[in-house]
Order: structure tokens, then sequence, then C-alpha cells
């Protein structure tokens, strides 16, 4: 028999606190270079947190540049009253086709009301292209 | 969810990169000078905006975009951004286009 005496047995587990699935994604498939982009961003609501399960971030050389410099794709996560760090990054400096940069990170951690998760890009060579690729899945619940 | 035509803000740097003052959102189409087409979750949509009208985005197809939201409708929606996020409301500041 498995006895219960804290306060806080009869409270669900976060994935039973009217969970809802929150997904974001971009492909800039074959882009030009470009400034650094903000593809995407999340913010946990009042009275919610979440969980951030996945990312990813891919970059891959797409067409030859002149010169090349350096293609990245990544996954940045602002605190409430924070500053900004990299919690996921891909990058490319090469200029032969097909040279690519791929990161998969799991189980990446909770978030709190008010902190920001968002998905970049950006590609500083002078023409060709690359494709990046910024995607993440979350789980938001009841706090 | 829904389609939201707003006007970018940044560009001059890593710290400053292009984006749309939403809390949440995802870029469908960088339409050059018209904007960006964002799409935001149902929880954010504004309440009385004009019915979307259709426009063809190249290469992702025709799409209900919400534009030109009057001030009244677009304060309205800033107030109740600025209630569900209210650790970011001093940069919710979307501009309908």
């Amino acid at each position: 028999m498995r006895i219960v005496t804290s306060a806080a047995a009869g409270r669900p587990q976060y994935f039973d606190r009217n969970p809802v699935n929150r997904t974001q994604y971009n492909n800039a498939s074959g882009a030009a270079p470009h400034a650094p982009t903000t593809r995407w961003t999340y913010t946990v609501p009042a009275g919610k947190k979440a969980f951030v399960d996945s990312l990813m971030t891919v970059v891959r050389r797409e067409l030859v540049a002149a010169p090349a410099a350096i293609a990245e794709a990544y996954v940045t996560h602002t605190p409430s009253g924070g500053s900004a760090a990299i919690v996921a990054y891909s990058g490319v400096n090469s200029n032969t086709v097909g040279a690519q940069d791929k990161v998969n990170v799991a189980a990446v951690g909770a978030m709190l009301p008010g902190d920001a998760i968002a998905g970049l890009d950006t590609d500083l060579s002078t023409g060709g292209s690359a494709t990046e690729i910024v995607s993440a899945k979350i789980l938001e619940y009841d706090a | 969810m829904a389609y939201i035509r707003i006007r970018p803000i940044g560009g001059s740097g890593s710290l400053d990169p292009f984006r749309v003052p939403l809390p949440t959102y995802r870029q469908v189409a960088d339409i050059g000078a018209n904007g960006w087409i964002v799409e935001v979750r149902d929880e954010d949509v504004p309440e009385g905006a004009p019915a979307p009208i259709n426009v063809n985005v190249p290469g992702v197809g025709i799409l209900p975009v919400i534009t030109n939201v009057p001030p009244g409708v677009l304060a309205t929606w800033k107030a109740k951004l600025d209630e569900r996020y209210p650790a970011r409301n001093k940069t919710i500041d979307p501009t309908v286009v």
C-alpha cells in the first residue's frame, strides 16, 4: 500500500495539467544571404508553464557563394526579464555544396511564464544560397 | 490560428534581428515592402478584426490574411496580448499593414 502525506499529492503531473502541444517550424529552403531573422517565437503565457521537448536546427550550403561566410540556424531562450542564450546551434562556413550541420536537442527543459524561445537564421555570404531550418516541439501546461 | 500581415522591425544586426513585435508567431512569408505574413495561434487572434482577404503568396499558395486592422481593434488586441504576456508587454507593438 502506498501512503502519501504530502499536501501536493493530489496535484497531477505537469503533462496532465491541461496540456497543449505547441510546435514552431521554419524551413528557409535555398534562401539567399540575409541578415539575422527571427522566423518564430514562442512566449509562455501568464498562468502557464512549458516544457521544451525537442529542438532541431539545420544549415546546408545549396549554391556556391562568392565568397562564403557563416550561415547559421539557432534557437535562443530568453528568461523573463533576462538576456537571451543560444540553446541549439548549427553553422556552415564552407563553400562546398551540400556542406551541412544538423543539431537535435531533446528534453531541453522547463520554461516559466514570460520566458521565450525563438528560432533565427542568417547567411552572411555574398551570393549563393543555403537552407536553414529551425524547429521546436513544446508542451504547454497549467502552472 | 490566423494569418496576419505585419510590418517587421529590426535588421541592424544580431542583437536586433528582423522580427515582428509579437510574443508568439511564426513567419509564413516575407512579402517585401508589403510586410510579413505571420501565423498566430487562436488565443492571440485579434477580436473584431476585418474578414481576411485572400493573398496569393509565391511558393506558399492562397492564404486568408487579416490586413488593415482599425486602430480601435489594434488597441484592444494589444491590451489583450499585454494581459496574456505581462512580462513582454513593453515589446508588444504590432503594426498590421
